[in-house]
């Protein structure tokens, strides 16, 4: 039950109060009317949790904004203080979202097993004195958000990167194609990656860790059928569970018909021609957590993506839906964003060689304990790209996904755009979701050699 | 009649490419379970020194070796044309289920070197001239050539996984060197190994029938630890030449080797791999005929000698018999190689070291006996590569660049007096070379500079300094330059005995 005093509160002098204590050290987390996961708990909505005013993007506009509105360039001013720079110059340049209503419940956005592990493994986190994540008994975290109420910057990361799909293994068939800001596709790739969680496994067998791969977190291997030249070219991620050491590459190279061990440096280059995203974009932030400086900037209601973006996953679906159509001749394909209550922005910045961002900013939404937008600045402090993943739910073969549909990487400063939609099967190779992907059967040279299509 | 034959060529060309581009765009072309991707391409290979010496190289029992031009080509001094042809590379794959795949890459070629330059006579474009070719599948004319390059077939259940056919095998962590990657022989008639560095052997390396199979050995240590083996059971293919009178003939024209391929000859080998952090390894083992052919003299033909005078009156008509011939016997004997190799993630330095090492315990070379090759002996022969991949930001605002280095060693043991190589050269004990390799991305990948170099420490080297081009999602071009030099001149060293392969290749390449 909401307390009667904080629906007189003026919201916004709230907020105020609220920052002033997260800059004093005692930021209580998540929630502001009452804590948050209890209700998760309980299978309850979070509205309980706060003030209609975040939950309600009438409310909090005062009526200027409403569900089912169309925002685009004509109106982008209407959201400017609730969106991200990024979103607000692509609005308008032309980009058109549609508002959604805030979704209250979180199993919208995230696969049950991880919510009953959050639950289950509440309180059992704790970062050594290296920044380290461990569960209580010293062991490798068990599965789960660790910090469900992170209380800083650091937690957050490790909220948003010990599993940032929070399925155990997922295979996911995708399209990419590479729009310029004249709208003129430079390139179209389609693939599929494979992925593998080696430790704080919560719903496949063995749980919560694969004792071969204990000192890994994941693989990820990355197959390319299109285009011709790249056809057959594999080339598999591996991340450690210790977040200071670097990630390791190995490809199967079509050319030199072998396996072939990578340098791992080039982080801060497109992996092909035209590509938008850096390797130390994927997944929002692909390098070790612990390279990098992390710092917690704001809480504040933002729109954010809404669990209706499905994509190639939304039957019937055309150009004019916004759901992340596939549209290849779009660079914006049209999304639905709605009012998201509590999210912290947190920064980040690196010495890495090669580095060309002077900071990183990740949009964490405390509900989901996920950040799915991200923006980076040049060294001349110029907003440079702006990343969205969209994930959702949707039916597949395998049953009922709360999984990634899609993502869009934005360099603003050129208007170029590398859209990217999950498909169910592209090659052979159908989407799936925890269905006990071995890493000898995909991420070892043996098995890279046997799947090779070249 | 020649204009009209290349006019007719471009236009068949032009409306294959509109066929398939009508096909398949920004998607790859499926037949029920089957996959089909492939490209196009147009070579242009054009030498900028002389001719080639090869093709002149008479012999007179009076005067010794001599120039006698046009010699095997039809007309006298510097060919247009080292390559000019037309190449359809199509890739099949076929996923069945979880457990089973097949992969077919058949190839056509059109090689229209001869028709579009005058100096050269009909040669066999893509020979496969020798006992049991028939398992090469391939067939065609001089000039047109269609063959399976590759077909196998993929099994992979728990921790097997076999794959069986005409396949490629590659071994290895070098790069352009063969240490490890000796299975598999080369094809080197169309344009020798010189071809875009980048793709290394992957247009050359000849596909044999091999039985492949890979056993992932469950233990506690290694979780990848891996057993392998390789049989083919006796389809033997040897080193392809180019034909003598092709613009890269490498063998003298007075000279006619015979190749004496003995078919059930098998080829079987081994290898265990796996990974002890930090360090991915391998051992491996191979026991073959030997690619090369090691001449042994058979007979010379002296004027004037029924029915030819030289090798080759009769097939080209108007060379004068007075140049005596020498006939040789291509020999192939069994080799064993033992080797391994070994990588290092040297993440502190950015950089991937790797080390390579084969002996090859009884190598062949020719015995001579007064300038004449009248035996086959056996040497050891050690190999080993030292090398280093280390990304490196160079200039200011671009892509890192590709750097690798490596170190190259082959050491011939036992006494080498008297002996030569396959190429006929006297054998040094230890050859050092040094290669690098650079790739410098431009304007977000899509260009890329590239340079290889390859130093003999005897005084040899070759360049090959290049761009490559990629325009949107189907188109490539690539310019490069090869360059041979040195004081060098012997045949399996890369100096200056190379040098009529100087010269620019363009290639526009239409992938789908």
């Amino acid at each position: 039950m909401k307390n009667q005093d904080h629906k007189e509160l003026n919201y916004f002098e709230y907020w105020t109060r609220r920052n002033f204590l997260k800059a004093a050290g005692v930021w209580a987390g998540a929630g502001i009317l009452q804590p948050l996961f209890p209700l998760i708990g309980a299978g309850k909505s979070i509205a309980a949790a706060y003030p209609d005013e975040v939950l309600s993007i009438e409310k909090y506009t005062k009526g200027r904004v409403k569900p089912g509105m169309v925002i685009s360039k004509s109106n982008a001013e209407l959201v400017k203080d609730i969106c991200t720079e990024g979103l607000y110059t692509e609005l308008t340049r032309g980009r058109e979202i549609k508002i959604d209503t805030t979704t209250l419940r979180v199993e919208a956005f995230t696969p049950q097993p991880w919510i009953e592990a959050t639950l289950r493994n509440k309180g059992q986190a704790v970062l050594d004195n290296k920044g380290q994540l461990r569960s209580k008994d010293g062991r490798p975290w068990i599965g789960g958000t660790p910090f469900p109420e992170a209380k800083s910057a650091l937690e957050i990361m490790w909220n948003q990167l010990i599993n940032f799909r929070r399925y155990d293994d997922e295979v996911e068939p995708f399209r990419e194609v590479v729009i310029d800001g004249s709208g003129t596709i430079l390139r179209r790739v389609a693939g599929y990656f494979v992925t593998i969680y080696t430790n704080a496994r919560t719903a496949v067998d063995p749980r919560p860790i694969v004792p071969a791969y204990k000192d890994e977190l994941y693989r990820v291997g990355l197959t390319f059928v299109e285009p011709f030249d790249v056809y057959g070219l594999s080339i598999v991620t591996t991340g450690f569970y210790d977040a200071a050491k670097d990630i390791e590459l190995t490809g199967y190279i079509p050319n030199l018909r072998r396996v072939r061990r990578l340098p791992s440096t080039q982080r801060f280059e497109p992996p092909g021609p035209y590509n938008v995203y850096y390797s130390s974009d994927i997944s929002l932030h692909n390098d070790p957590i612990l390279s990098w400086n992390w710092k917690l900037i704001e809480t504040k209601p933002m729109l954010l993506p809404s669990p209706v973006n499905v994509g190639a996953f939304a039957p019937g679906a055309t150009e004019k839906d916004f759901v992340f159509p596939y549209a290849e001749n779009q660079k914006y394909p049209r999304t639905t964003w709605e009012l998201r209550p509590e999210v912290v922005v947190v920064e980040g910045a690196s010495d890495l060689p090669g580095n060309p961002y002077s900071r990183k900013r990740l949009y964490y939404d405390v509900i989901t304990s996920r950040a799915v937008c991200a923006e980076t600045w040049d060294k001349q402090g110029k907003l440079f790209k702006f990343m969205t993943y969209f994930f959702g739910s949707f039916e597949y073969a395998g049953g009922k996904a709360n999984a990634e549909a899609g993502l869009s990487f934005a360099n603003v400063q050129t208007d170029t755009h590398s859209n990217i939609w999950i498909f169910p099967e592209i090659g052979g190779v159908k989407f799936a979701l925890n269905v006990g992907t071995k890493t000898e059967d995909w991420f070892t040279d043996r098995a890279m050699i046997s799947r090779a299509r070249r | 009649m020649r204009q009209a034959k290349v006019l007719l060529c471009e236009v068949l060309v032009l409306l294959i490419l509109i066929a398939v581009h009508s096909i398949a765009w920004g998607q790859n072309y499926t037949v029920g379970p089957f996959e089909i991707t492939g490209f196009y391409q147009f070579t242009v290979d054009t030498p900028t020194e002389h001719a080639n010496p090869n093709n002149s190289a008479c012999l007179s029992f009076i005067v010794g070796p001599f120039k006698c031009s046009p010699g095997l080509q039809k007309k006298g001094g510097k060919p247009d044309l080292l390559l000019m042809r037309q190449l359809l590379d199509l890739n099949i794959f076929g996923k069945f289920n979880e457990n089973w795949s097949v992969t077919l890459e058949p190839r056509f070629f059109f090689d229209m070197t001869k028709i579009a330059d005058n100096h050269f006579r009909q040669y066999e474009s893509l020979p496969d001239r020798f006992p049991g070719n028939g398992w090469m599948l391939r067939g065609g004319g001089n000039d047109f050539k269609a063959e399976m390059w590759q077909a196998y077939a993929d099994y992979r259940s728990g921790n097997w996984w076999v794959r069986a056919g005409k396949q490629q095998i590659a071994w290895g962590e070098a790069i352009a060197l063969r240490v490890l990657d000796t299975v598999n022989p080369l094809e080197l008639s169309q344009n020798l190994a010189f071809d875009r560095a980048f793709e290394e052997f992957d247009r050359v390396r000849i596909p044999q029938w091999f039985l492949r199979a890979d056993y992932t050995i469950p233990n506690e240590s290694i979780p990848d630890l891996t057993a392998e083996f390789i049989l083919n059971p006796g389809i033997v293919v040897p080193t392809i030449l180019p034909p003598q009178g092709s613009p890269l003939n490498v063998v003298p024209a007075f000279l006619k080797v015979r190749n004496q391929v003995k078919q059930g000859e098998p080829t079987v080998g081994g290898r265990i791999t796996g990974t002890v952090e930090p360090v991915q390894f391998s051992l491996n083992f191979v026991t073959k005929p030997n690619d090369d052919a090691i001449g042994v003299f058979r007979n010379a033909m002296v004027p004037p000698a029924a029915p030819f005078g030289n090798c080759l009156v009769g097939a080209f008509p108007g060379i004068p018999p007075k140049t005596p011939c020498l006939i040789l016997n291509g020999h192939h004997p069994r080799i064993y190689i033992v080797g391994g190799s070994a990588n290092y993630n040297w993440t502190w330095a950015g950089a991937i070291l790797r080390a390579e090492t084969t002996v090859t315990t009884n190598a062949p070379f020719s015995s001579n006996t007064a300038g004449t090759p009248v035996k086959i002996v056996d040497r050891p022969v050690w190999k080993t590569v030292l090398a280093v991949d280390r990304p490196t930001y160079v200039i200011p605002g671009l892509d890192s660049m590709s750097i690798s280095l490596s170190f190259f060693e082959t050491f011939t043991g036992g006494k080498l007096a008297g002996i030569t190589d396959a190429s006929g050269s006297k054998v040094d004990q230890a050859v050092h070379v040094i290669t690098v390799f650079l790739k410098q991305p431009l304007f977000e990948k899509r260009i890329s500079l590239e340079f290889l170099g390859y130093f003999d420490t005897d005084d040899a080297h070759w360049l090959q300094p290049g761009v490559h081009w990629e325009v949107g999602d189907h188109v490539r071009l690539d310019l490069f330059y090869n360059k041979f030099g040195g004081a060098e001149k012997r045949g399996t060293r890369f100096g200056s005995n190379l040098n009529f392969v100087n010269g620019p290749f363009f290639r526009f390449t239409y992938g789908f």
